[in-house]
């Protein structure tokens, strides 16, 4: 009880910090704004409201990603070039509450240029198929689809900006996203973990719960960890492993943090 | 008048300033050069593009990492070398290190893949030196304007992003590369010419 | 070197750091002394040519810093040691030095060689010399700073609080190494240290709220507390009154102040004034002056 106090604590403040902060405004918006360019063109509105939602979130997940790594690679590292870590250190803290605090609170602000863009898709979404729920699934889309890729590339960004220095973990997120979830494996061989239930694409919770037709999903590399996309079972397995990648990662912060 | 052996200590000692990237930059360069000419033909048009880009983005990476090393900002107003010249300096060594990772990425491509790809690559080159002068021009005016590294990087990336992905993917390289190097060129300038306000440099400084 | 400061205002977004200040100096140290926030710094960096003024006029042998060719040519024969200066860590003191030595327009090699190991030398840091700067504890690091000062051989030095944070056998060193630059030079010396000021400046200038409220000799500080300062002991609750405490001890069985005052309380004994209580004095004036003025204005 006392820990979820204390990650509740650092969250606020670590979101007022990061609102304060120009950086993670001056990332995020220009990515939304793009973000809304590739949205708007996949809205057909020929198809579902429901389905339109998860091909939406499936192409802000080209891009978001990516802006959220780059904006938070330097979150956890900041603590530790200020001083702070070391008072840190000094207080009775759960170091892991304070690890996942502080990503949570800067991601949750990141993320709310991209949740308003997301809310102005569901409203396009909701005018061209005249479904009115339409804002209800792009908000499901956005919380299956699009966060956990989120937390993904922000708990491996930060973990990058912990390893290296910020700027070369900014750089590599971009390609190591690209090879995790967009890899063309059959143009050029090289071990890709694309395909499989591991990555964050979106592409088994897209299929299970909004009905889009998965690219790569199924097809890995490795057939056991490739599931036929088959509705909810497969969806909540990706989330899964996205969730329990994402806390190795963190787990792996928070010692090097203690370093 | 600088006597050629002090703009030589000069220029020495800015390229360390400058740190490790922009070694590496070369390095990275005919890395992408050799991986990409080691491609069945088919993944090399679609790669090389996007290397290119790839090349660019990491460049301007470069020009954030130099600017993030920046230090003692006060001391050096109050040494005759002004500030943007001192800036400038250190973006011309990134700069150079560009264009040696372009050819080198070029020449790893003609060794690679035969003189099919070599005008391929010069053309490259080029793509690879307008593009790092747009994305260097946005990081170095965004990190004048306010103050910060993480800002500089998020601006670069969200533009890369916008640049790799819509205007390159659909603007034929004939106008992509004058804009690209006309805009990098304003930006670099407009960047450099607000280091000459001193107070802006100081508050960067206390920051 | 003569400066002059005329008229001289700085004002940041509405807030005025330096209020009409008025100054004139030749060769030798000069410390300016003043509490957090006096303006000390931003005085500092307008006679630096780093900052330009709202308004006023310096003058520093004969150039002046309102255009860009007087500050262009104050620069060639200035020494800035900047109250926070983060060195490169990666560099040695050598390289450090032949680096701003560069900076500074020492193009010849060989003079730049000589120049550096004699400020090593005198910085007592010659046997640090090929060591990185990453390395270099708090004092290493100020005395590299005070080398780089003076690389050049510059006719003015401005050193901004060169001795805050830095330990007391440290900074005895650093007082010495001052004390011996004043000779052919103007050095000005930017500190809140009434010591540093009093063991190695003949002169002194004092701001408060951005205004000169002293201008002379070190010693003559010392004349404001004069017949108004007192010593209090007492074993009970910190004495209350009208007055300014300038210093506090333990005695063992109570405490015993001193402090300034024009109307001394009962068992106040008077005592012979030091450097320190003339300051407090001049403070305390300086405060009531302004609280005056605030009233008149109202």
């Amino acid at each position: 009880m006392k820990g979820i106090a204390v990650a509740a604590a650092v969250v606020r403040y670590e979101a007022r910090m990061a609102a304060r902060s120009r950086a993670v405004w001056i990332g995020m918006v220009p990515v939304s704004l793009l973000g809304a360019v590739f949205g708007f063109a996949t809205l057909t509105g020929q198809e579902s409201a429901r389905l339109n939602a998860g091909a939406m979130a499936e192409t802000l997940l080209v891009i978001v990603p990516i802006g959220v790594a780059a904006v938070l690679a330097d979150r956890l590292r900041r603590s530790r070039t200020t001083g702070l870590g070391e008072l840190l250190d000094t207080m009775p803290l759960n170091g892991a509450a304070c690890t996942v605090g502080a990503l949570g609170g800067a991601l949750a602000v990141a993320l709310a240029p991209v949740l308003a863009l997301v809310a102005v898709l569901g409203a396009v979404i909701a005018v061209r198929t005249g479904d009115p729920v339409a804002p209800v699934w792009a908000l499901l889309a956005f919380l299956l689809v699009v966060l956990p890729a989120c937390v993904w590339t922000a708990a491996l960004a930060a973990l990058l900006g912990l390893a290296l220095s910020v700027t070369l973990a900014r750089f590599l997120v971009i390609p190591l996203w690209y090879w995790a979830v967009y890899w063309n494996y059959t143009l050029w061989w090289v071990p890709t973990p694309v395909g499989t239930v591991l990555v964050p694409s979106g592409e088994y919770p897209a299929q299970a719960w909004f009905g889009t037709t998965p690219v790569w999903a199924g097809y890995g590399q490795l057939d056991w960890l490739s599931p036929a996309p088959a509705g909810a079972a497969t969806g909540l397995a990706n989330l899964a492993c996205v969730l329990l990648g994402t806390a190795l990662m963190v787990g792996c912060a928070r010692l090097m943090r203690k370093r | 008048m600088t006597s050629l052996s002090a703009t030589i200590a000069l220029l020495w000692h800015e390229s360390r300033r400058c740190g490790l990237a922009v070694w590496a930059l070369p390095v990275a360069g005919a890395a992408v050069g050799g991986a990409v000419s080691g491609l069945p033909s088919v993944a090399r048009s679609a790669l090389l593009l996007a290397s290119y880009s790839a090349l660019a983005c990491l460049a301007a990476l470069c020009v954030v990492a130099v600017l993030g090393r920046a230090r003692m900002l006060e001391l050096h107003l109050s040494l005759p070398v002004p500030v943007p010249v001192l800036v400038a300096r250190r973006l011309a060594v990134v700069a150079v290190s560009t264009a040696v990772a372009g050819a080198a990425g070029s020449l790893a491509l003609v060794f690679g893949a035969g003189t099919e790809g070599a005008l391929g690559a010069a053309a490259g080159a080029g793509t690879v030196l307008c593009t790092a002068a747009l994305l260097s021009g946005v990081a170095l005016w965004t990190w004048a304007r306010w103050h910060s590294a993480a800002a500089a990087s998020g601006a670069l990336i969200a533009v890369w992003l916008g640049y790799a992905l819509f205007w390159a993917a659909n603007i034929p390289p004939g106008v992509n590369r004058p804009v690209c190097a006309v805009m990098g060129a304003l930006l670099i300038w407009r960047g450099l010419r607000s280091l000459t306000d001193p107070d802006r440099v100081l508050a960067k400084e206390e920051r | 070197m003569d400066v002059t400061i005329t008229g001289l205002t700085k004002a940041f977004k509405g807030n005025t750091a330096l209020n009409a200040v008025d100054l004139e100096f030749g060769g030798g140290m000069i410390g300016l002394l003043g509490p957090n926030g006096a303006g000390k710094t931003t005085l500092m960096r307008l006679l630096t040519g780093i900052l330009r003024p709202s308004s006023g006029r310096i003058t520093v042998g004969g150039h002046d810093l309102g255009n860009r060719a007087g500050r262009a040519s104050v620069k060639r024969m200035l020494g800035y040691l900047p109250q926070h200066l983060d060195l490169y860590p990666d560099l040695s003191a050598r390289e450090f030095l032949d680096y701003i030595g560069l900076l500074k327009g020492v193009d010849d090699k060989r003079a730049r060689r000589a120049q550096v190991d004699a400020l090593l030398g005198q910085v007592s840091l010659a046997d640090s010399a090929k060591q990185r700067l990453g390395g270099f504890s708090g004092g290493m690091k100020r005395r590299v700073g005070i080398a780089q000062a003076l690389m050049g051989d510059p006719r003015l030095v401005v050193v901004d609080e060169p001795t805050a944070s830095l330990d007391p056998e440290e900074r005895m060193r650093f007082r010495s190494l001052l004390a011996s630059l004043g000779g052919q030079r103007t050095v000005v010396l930017s500190t809140h240290m009434l010591d540093d000021v009093a063991q190695t400046c003949s002169r002194a200038a004092v701001l408060a709220a951005g205004r000169v409220v002293y201008d002379g000799s070190t010693p003559g500080l010392t004349a404001f507390a004069e017949g108004r300062t007192y010593r209090i002991d007492t074993g009970g609750p910190q004495p209350a009154g009208d007055f300014s405490i300038a210093n506090a001890a333990a005695t063992g069985d109570g405490m015993r102040y001193r402090v300034i005052t024009d109307t001394p309380p009962p068992k106040a004994v008077p005592v012979s004034a030091t450097l320190e209580d003339g300051y407090v004095a001049l403070m305390r004036d300086a405060r009531a002056a302004r609280e005056e003025a605030a009233d008149g204005g109202r």
